[in-house]
This record gives structure tokens, sequence and C-alpha cells, in this order.
């Protein structure tokens, strides 16, 4: 590889740097390449010398971590202030959405706890009535203490399962609203940056 | 040599080059060479570094038709080799400690 292919090649391979970053790299090795080659070495062994190309651009590239600049910073803001009348309905109809389902969440489970308190009254008045007719009428007496027995089972069973979903749903809210927090707070520390 | 106590050590020594006098890249690398083994492509981003903490900062000078750059070292490069020179018996503690492990072993 001669001088020139060797500062092409390696032009190639930080093309993703500012030009101004680019250029000076290229600067720097072809100084020294002009350097050697005046003190005597040849051009070629010079720049075999010089290692894995591939090497050389990583370290390259290492030294300039990416980062946005002023221009294309201002753009960014230019388009998200352009573009807000789409992107804010639609994030803000996405949020009520989310709200919504999560309200709807809440009153499905508030309204099994009346299923599951109403079982429970249904076996606490059905079995202790009944001990005023049970003599007079035996047959709907046992009737009536299995039906609000059986009410009361179903009740609790019912129970247990409706404080599993509460705690499910908790666990759920807190998921989703460190989540939120964590991407609030990346946005909010990109933008002190 | 380990990596990253060698690229501490080539910073100071790059700044201790230009102390003498300004330099530029070819002639760095020689000046080095006879005392710790450093590349082109080491020295590059250590040159980067060293410019972009204000330790140094650089010129040109026209050479054989071509623009040479030189480095000059400024004081916050000197305070750094101050700083390395005072830090140094305190690394000779750290050095003795662990040989004395190695003997208690």
């Amino acid at each position: 590889m001669n001088k020139q292919q060797f500062l092409n090649k390696l032009g190639s391979l930080i093309a993703v740097l500012p030009l101004s970053e680019r250029s000076k790299a290229l600067q720097f090795y072809a100084e020294i390449i002009d350097d050697r080659v005046e003190a005597g070495e040849k051009e070629e062994e010079v720049i075999a010398g010089l290692g894995d190309i591939n090497e050389l651009a990583r370290k390259i590239l290492a030294e300039n971590p990416p980062r946005r600049s002023t221009a294309s910073k201002v753009w960014i803001t230019i388009a998200l202030i352009l573009g807000s009348p789409l992107w804010l309905s639609l994030g803000l109809t996405v949020a009520i959405l989310i709200l919504s389902l999560y309200i709807v969440a809440w009153s499905v489970l508030i309204s099994l706890y009346a299923v599951v308190l109403s079982l429970l009254i249904i076996f606490v008045v059905g079995f202790f009535s009944t001990f005023f007719f049970l003599f007079h009428s035996p047959l709907a007496g046992f009737f009536q203490i299995g039906a609000s027995l059986f009410c009361g089972g179903l009740g609790i069973f019912a129970a247990f399962g409706v404080v599993a979903l509460t705690k499910l749903l908790i666990k759920a809210t807190s998921k989703l609203g460190s989540k939120l927090v964590g991407v609030w707070n990346r946005r909010v520390v990109r933008r002190h940056e | 040599m380990d990596v990253q106590i060698k690229k501490g050590l080539l910073e100071v020594c790059v700044l201790a080059i230009l102390r003498r006098e300004d330099s530029y890249g070819y002639q760095i690398i020689r000046d080095i060479s006879s005392c710790i083994e450093i590349s082109e492509s080491t020295l590059y981003p250590i040159l980067k570094r060293l410019e972009k903490d204000n330790c140094l900062k650089t010129y040109a000078v026209e050479h054989n038709g071509r623009l040479r750059k030189y480095y000059s070292i400024l004081p916050a490069g000197r305070e750094r080799i101050a700083a390395f020179i005072q830090e140094w018996p305190e690394i000779m503690r750290v050095y003795d400690f662990i040989v004395q492990e190695e003997k208690d072993e």
C-alpha cells in the first residue's frame, strides 16, 4: 500500500467522524510517513510498520465519542416543534388510552370485591336467618343452610383470588411507574449534557 | 506493561519531552523510544487528550514544502509533570507493599 492508498483507506474507516477530526488524524499520519521517508525509510515499510490499519482506525474512533453537534441539535429541535401537533396529540391519545385501561382494571377489581362481599353477606345472613324457620320448614331450611354455606365458601375462595389480583395490579403499577421515572430521568439528564 | 499504567506514564513522558523543547510527531516518538516503547497509533490519542486538557498547544511550521505540526507545552502540562514527580513516593510505597506481600507468602 502506498501513502495515498493508506490515507484513503484510513479516511474511509473513520468517515463517521466530523471533517475536522478526520483531517487532523490523517494529517498526523501523513506527516509521520513523510518524516520517516525523509529520514531514509521506504514508504511501503513505513506504512507496514504502522500496523494494522483497522487497529489505527479503532484507536482514533475511540478518542472521539459521538456527540450531537450544535447544528444537528438545532435541526432536531426544529423538526420536533414543527411535528408537535402530530406527535403531541398521538402521544396524548396513547397516554389517555393507557390511563383509561388502567382505571378500568381497577374498576373491575373493585366490582370483584363487591361480588366477594355480597357472597359473604349472603352466607352470614342466609346461614343465621335459617334458624328462625328451620323447625317450621326443615327442607327449605336445610336448602338455605346449604346454599349459604356454598356462597360463603365461594366468597372465601374468591377473596383469595381477588387479593392476589390486587397484589398483581399494584406490582404492575409500580413497575410501570419506575419505568416512566427512568425514561423521564434519561431525557432530563440528556438535556443537561 | 499494563495498558492503563503505560497510558498514564506515556502522557507524562510526552510532556517531559515537550518541556525540554517544542517537538513534532516523529521526533517525539524517536525521543521516547529510548526510554519506553511507543507506537504512532498510541501517540496520536495521547497528544489529542493532552491538547484537550490544555496541557499542550499546537502550531504549524513549514518544512520542505509541507506543514509540520509542532507541539508546545502549557502551564497545565508542567503541573501534570510536577504532580507525577510528587506522586512517585506513594507509587513506591505501593510497590514495596506488594513486594512485601509476595515475600510473606
